[in-house]
């Protein structure tokens, strides 16, 4: 079988736990299909978060996305980033396993 | 009295927590036990107040719930008044800090319920409901607040005025899991037959002060943690942090003896929970509602200040309070 790698993003974005609901439905309004989420702690613009409470919890998404989807899905995220949202967005250039396993390819 | 209120084991562990973070100790709980121990407490509290209820004043119990809602509106209004005074805080922070101080810290009602039973006095539960109450009215006029204050930005700015979604910011006041938990085991106690009820008070009553002691450690942790963030907060808002349980506390001493004729023991408590201010259920409505205000300074002020302060030095004040403002 043939090994497809095919070129995209990888969208790492880090927000608050009480901003996940809104995120994943921005998310489903851009089109992206998938994520995967990962509960995390840290410091930086908003202090430490450590994980104690719900609104010290930071989750990291990521999202493996066609670069033109990237772009949309980061534009959306500029809205809530001037309304004074802290969220963190950064990129990658990836190569994805595309092949699932009927052998065709998922994006 | 005096030190006495001091001498309870939930305010002694209170102090170990605190001492614990202060030498550095690894002392840490496990991921999700607070949260697990809070629900634990909130289910207690609730079962409680619903079995000593059922047996309750119907009119005195609606003229607390009016009381209630009062106050969940009067408190977060003053203390904004108070933050904006000489314009020395900005309105988001202004409206998202009052909208703590108008809710409750359960943490600090059930250390002053801790001190009655030790001190052998007694309360009524119409304060328990009040609880339930109270945690609400306050994030609604934090969320207003923000609301108005964006707008006259935008309207100085020459912006369009951004528009405020409403419903899934108040979904998030009403369904929020202490809410639930409360209002829930409340039902539950009013409504269960005593004989059942007697099957679960091991769980739910006789364990309850040790569970608390628990809860009061990882606070006393969490406290002294917040204290290594005092200096970013400044002195106006340290300052507010003491002045707002005060008055909170004067005007809950006030309302419980004088319009809901309390006894000593009942308008202390009203007294603690008008002085409390919420860190578990309003921080992440205010993160998420008023993203504009500035989180570590809410969080710093309500644990980091008010809360011990309450448990300190509020408990055996307001107690004071509430017994020579009776006796006039």
């Amino acid at each position: 079988m043939a090994i497809t790698m095919s070129p995209g993003k990888s969208v790492q974005i880090i927000v608050n736990a009480t901003f996940e609901n809104e995120l994943i439905r921005v998310l489903d309004k851009v089109g992206v299909t998938g994520y995967t989420q990962i509960d995390a702690r840290g410091n930086g613009y908003s202090g430490v978060q450590d994980g104690h409470s719900e609104g010290e919890t930071n989750i990291l998404f990521i999202v493996l996305v066609a670069s033109e989807l990237a772009e949309v899905l980061i534009e959306s995220l500029i809205d809530y980033i001037k309304r004074g949202y802290p969220i963190v967005v950064y990129t990658n250039d990836v190569e994805v396993l595309t092949t699932n396993k009927y052998g065709k390819p998922t994006i | 009295m005096g030190l006495d209120s001091l001498l309870i084991p939930a305010v002694l562990f209170f102090a170990l927590g605190a001492f614990a973070k202060f030498i550095n100790s690894d002392l840490k709980f496990p991921e999700g036990m607070t949260k697990g121990i809070g629900i634990y407490l909130l289910m207690a509290i609730g079962l409680k107040g619903g079995v000593a209820l059922s047996g309750a004043d119907f009119s005195l119990a609606i003229s607390s719930i009016i009381w209630g809602i009062i106050l969940g509106f009067l408190l977060p209004i003053i203390g904004y008044a108070l933050l904006r005074f000489r314009n020395k805080i900005n309105s988001f922070d202004a409206a998202a800090i009052s909208a703590h101080y108008g809710s409750v810290s359960a943490a600090t009602f059930l250390t002053a319920v801790a001190f009655l039973e030790v001190s052998g006095v007694e309360y009524e539960s119409y304060p328990i409901i009040m609880m339930v109450i109270m945690e609400t009215p306050a994030i609604i006029i934090g969320l207003v607040l923000a609301a108005l204050a964006r707008k006259k930005l935008a309207v100085k700015s020459g912006d369009e005025v951004p528009k405020t979604e409403w419903s899934p910011l108040l979904k998030e006041a009403f369904t929020n899991g202490s809410v639930v938990v409360l209002i829930g085991a409340l039902i539950i106690g009013t409504v269960a037959t005593p004989e059942a009820m007697a099957k679960v008070t091991p769980f739910t009553s006789e364990i309850f002060m040790g569970v608390l002691c628990l809860f009061l450690l990882d606070m006393g942790m969490e406290a002294a943690k917040k204290a290594n963030t005092l200096k970013k907060v400044g002195g106006v808002l340290i300052a507010f942090g003491v002045m707002m349980p005060i008055i909170g506390g004067t005007i809950g001493v006030i309302v419980g003896i004088s319009f809901l004729g309390f006894s000593v023991g009942g308008a202390f408590l009203l007294a603690i929970l008008s002085a409390s201010a919420s860190y578990i259920a309003v921080p992440p409505v205010m993160r998420y509602g008023v993203p504009e205000a500035n989180s570590s300074y809410y969080l710093t002020l309500s644990l980091g200040i008010t809360f011990p302060f309450n448990v300190v030095i509020g408990i055996p004040l307001f107690y004071q309070m509430a017994t020579m403002y009776s006796a006039l």
